[in-house]
């Protein structure tokens, strides 16, 4: 299992950003996601989570909104803002070129 | 550089804590409680449930003992370096001040014990507030034991 140290720096900004690009979520569903998404690949723990949350919202990619869950219970909801989406597309297309360059390294016959 | 940021921080953070505070404390109650569920939902006894998320908030309180003692240390610190130059400047003008006493030695041990006294006693004061507010949960240390 993955801990968040493995991930590589920068990461899990990238996937806190693309998990709640669909629709607003808190922090559990954030982690549960990410870790469901990536078939238990990925386990975020809260340690890493909150404080990277608190970041992205500190530079006001995301926002966040106190909300009642489906059970009636208010969480804090986060939702991608307009230069969070822009954010995002910038890490994605960051990612995309250090993954392809990484593995035409690693792979290299 | 870092330390100079640390303290734009806290300095800040003295401002800002409340509603910060408040809010994640909130949020982390709402994760604690579905990391229980989900644990007694995947069949661990609610008891050790319960008792691995009650973990994790003691977890916190440590920490937050550590950053009040520490600030309450840094402030009796300077009041103690204070007190001691009081003290020998006190002893150095003695003589100076001497005909302007009635009733007391410069020198007179109970006098001095008062005034060291009075000091510490109002300085611990003094350090309380602060530190007691800066030993609030830090979002960006939150959590970190897991």
């Amino acid at each position: 299992m993955a801990k968040p140290t493995d991930l590589i720096q920068g990461t899990l900004d990238l996937l806190i950003l693309k998990t709640i690009s669909l629709e607003p979520k808190h922090g559990w569903a954030i982690a549960k996601r990410i870790q469901q998404v990536s078939q238990d690949a990925l386990q975020i723990q809260q340690g890493s989570l909150y404080p990277a949350l608190h970041r992205l919202e500190q530079q006001a990619w995301i926002k966040a909104e106190w909300r009642p869950t489906e059970s009636g219970r208010m969480a804090k909801f986060y939702s991608l803002t307009d230069s969070g989406r822009k954010q995002l597309e910038k890490e994605l297309a960051n990612w995309v070129r250090l993954s392809t360059a990484i593995n035409l390294v690693v792979q290299e016959a | 550089m870092r330390i100079f940021d640390k303290a734009r921080l806290r300095l800040r953070s003295l401002f800002r804590r409340p509603k910060v505070e408040f809010e994640l404390e909130a949020e982390l109650r709402f994760h604690l409680d579905q990391l229980i569920e989900e644990n007694i939902a995947t069949g661990m006894p609610p008891e050790e449930a319960r008792r691995a998320a009650l973990r994790i908030r003691v977890a916190l309180g440590a920490a937050r003992f550590h950053v009040l003692a520490q600030i309450m240390k840094q402030g009796l610190a300077v009041t103690a370096l204070g007190i001691l130059i009081g003290l020998a400047g006190a002893l150095a003008v003695n003589r100076l001040i001497a005909s302007l006493l009635f009733g007391v030695q410069p020198t007179d041990a109970t006098t001095i014990a008062w005034a060291v006294t009075t000091n510490l006693a109002v300085a611990m004061i003094a350090c309380w507030m602060p530190a007691w507010r800066a030993a609030r949960l830090n979002p960006n240390v939150v959590l970190r034991e897991e």
